[in-house]
């Protein structure tokens, strides 16, 4: 049986809206939004779901996946 | 000794480099060209593929011979001249000021490219999508920086680094420097590249009011013939989760619902006060990683090469020396706080009133009063005086008025 020890978060980049203007990368606390050339990286593993980089997309280019933002994982 | 092992070591072609500036916009570009000029090695790295690209900027700044004080300027750089500006209350009443020779508006891609250039010609090595990530230190000090290019990862070897890498400036996190940004200082921004058919009149246009830009401003900013760019800031904690985005297009709708939009681009502005601490053992950082932008406006080109010049001459003469340490480069940081720093202090000032605390009421009554505070000026009144007459709230008086004392000196805004 699975036991549900904690969620993650996560966070769909749409990459059509995103506009690699890295107003995420400058409010993400734990920097795990990254701007590499012109693409933006994410770093799961370091998010820690404050959903500070959603408040600054100019283009709502960053979303909850499907609605929720964290992910249960076991 | 240390010296010539140094040398040696370069001779055999291992990245040692007497500097290292991260970030090719306005400060680093600078900064690398007065380290190259004063005959230091210099490696200047770009993360992007393209220096100058994509642009994130309104592309407004100061006037041509502010540039020059700082590098002989190329005409192909500027876009157009500005002669006025033109701001327009909530309810759509319209302040105007001639501005003759306030600044001028750039072809940022042109610029920057334009600046790592002089840096390339004085010496300089010039590396794009070349990503510093990670700083190299040696008891607390900046020795160097580790790189990625495509798949590869390097190190190079460097007795000083300047952090000119933006708003999403990580050099200074690296160095401990506390350059992170609080969410409330940090603004969305979009803009697009339009084509209208509106005349250009070499006047920058600027909007407020809660439903044009919440927290921020609106600008239209000609480029010359039919190129305009236009944007805006929005602060998010006022917009309720509507995205800048959506409220351009209500913008756009206004402004010019004919008009072609050829590109769109984002960003986002900074308000807040210069970092206190902009440089360590070893590092120093310039333009937006050190918070050094125009709070009120947004605008960041000017600041940019000041401190960029300012970094690059320090670091030049603490090399010359053979001392990097904080002291040594405390000159740099010391002549920021007196000069643009204190201004900056007065801009941010004025932003919080204007952006924060006044609503849309008590713009309009602000619009009014300007009208009537340029009129009396221009008739030959004392400044002070004739602003205790008008109808402007006390502290806006007091917020604004070193402010507006100086608009006519050009001021640098942007």
């Amino acid at each position: 049986m699975t036991q549900r020890i904690g969620a993650q978060p996560f966070l769909r980049i749409d990459r059509e809206k995103c506009l690699s203007c890295a107003a995420c990368v400058a409010v993400c606390p734990p920097e795990a939004l990254l701007l590499a050339g012109l693409d933006l990286v994410f770093a799961e593993e370091t998010c820690t779901g404050c959903a500070e980089c959603f408040r600054v997309c100019p283009t709502a280019a960053l979303l909850p996946e499907s609605g929720r933002f964290y992910r249960e994982v076991a | 000794m240390q010296a010539t092992d140094r040398e040696n070591r370069m001779a055999n072609g291992e990245h040692v480099y007497d500097a290292i500036v991260i970030g090719a916009g306005p400060a680093g570009s600078i900064a690398a060209l007065r380290l190259a000029e004063a005959r230091h090695r210099v490696l200047l790295a770009e993360k992007r593929p393209r220096i100058g690209h994509p642009v994130r900027c309104a592309e407004a700044t100061g006037p041509r011979d502010e540039i020059a004080r700082f590098v002989p300027v190329d005409e192909s750089w500027i876009a157009l001249s500005i002669e006025g500006a033109r701001f327009v209350s909530p309810r759509g009443t319209v302040f105007e000021k001639a501005t003759p020779g306030i600044g001028v508006m750039l072809d940022r891609a042109r610029f920057d490219r334009g600046l790592a250039d002089r840096a390339e010609r004085a010496g300089a090595e010039v590396r794009t999508a070349c990503q510093a990530i990670g700083l190299l230190k040696r008891n607390g000090s900046a020795r160097g920086v580790r790189f990625r290019e495509k798949e590869h990862d390097w190190e190079a070897e460097a007795r000083v680094v300047i952090g000119a890498d933006g708003i999403e400036s990580l050099v200074g996190r690296w160095a401990g420097l506390e350059s992170g940004w609080r969410s409330d200082e940090l603004f969305s921004c979009i803009e697009v590249r339009l084509r209208s058919q509106r005349a250009c009149d070499r006047t920058l246009e600027f909007h407020f009011g809660a439903s044009v830009a919440p927290g921020g401003y609106a600008w239209a900013f000609p480029r010359g013939g039919n190129e305009w760019n236009v944007g805006l800031g929005v602060d998010p904690s006022r917009a309720e989760r509507v995205p800048a985005s959506v409220f351009l297009k209500r913008f756009l709708a206004r402004f010019d619902p004919e008009a072609e939009i050829a590109e769109t681009i984002a960003g986002a502005a900074c308000r807040s006060r210069s970092l206190e601490r902009i440089v360590g053992d070893g590092i120093a950082l310039a333009g937006d990683a050190a918070h050094q932008g125009n709070p009120l406006t947004g605008g960041g080109i000017m600041n940019a090469l000041e401190a960029g010049d300012l970094a690059g001459r320090a670091a030049s003469e603490a090399l010359a020396r053979g001392e990097v340490t904080r002291e040594a480069l405390s000159r740099y940081e010391d002549e920021w706080k007196r000069t643009v720093g204190t201004s900056n202090d007065r801009f941010l000032a004025l932003a919080d009133l204007l952006f924060r605390k006044y609503g849309d009421k008590d713009l309009e009554r602000i619009w009014e009063g300007m009208e009537k505070f340029f009129r009396a000026r221009a008739g030959g009144g004392k400044v002070a005086s004739l602003a205790a007459a008008l109808s402007f709230p006390g502290d806006f008086v007091r917020a604004a008025l070193p402010i507006l004392a100086g608009f006519s000196n050009r001021r640098i805004f942007f």
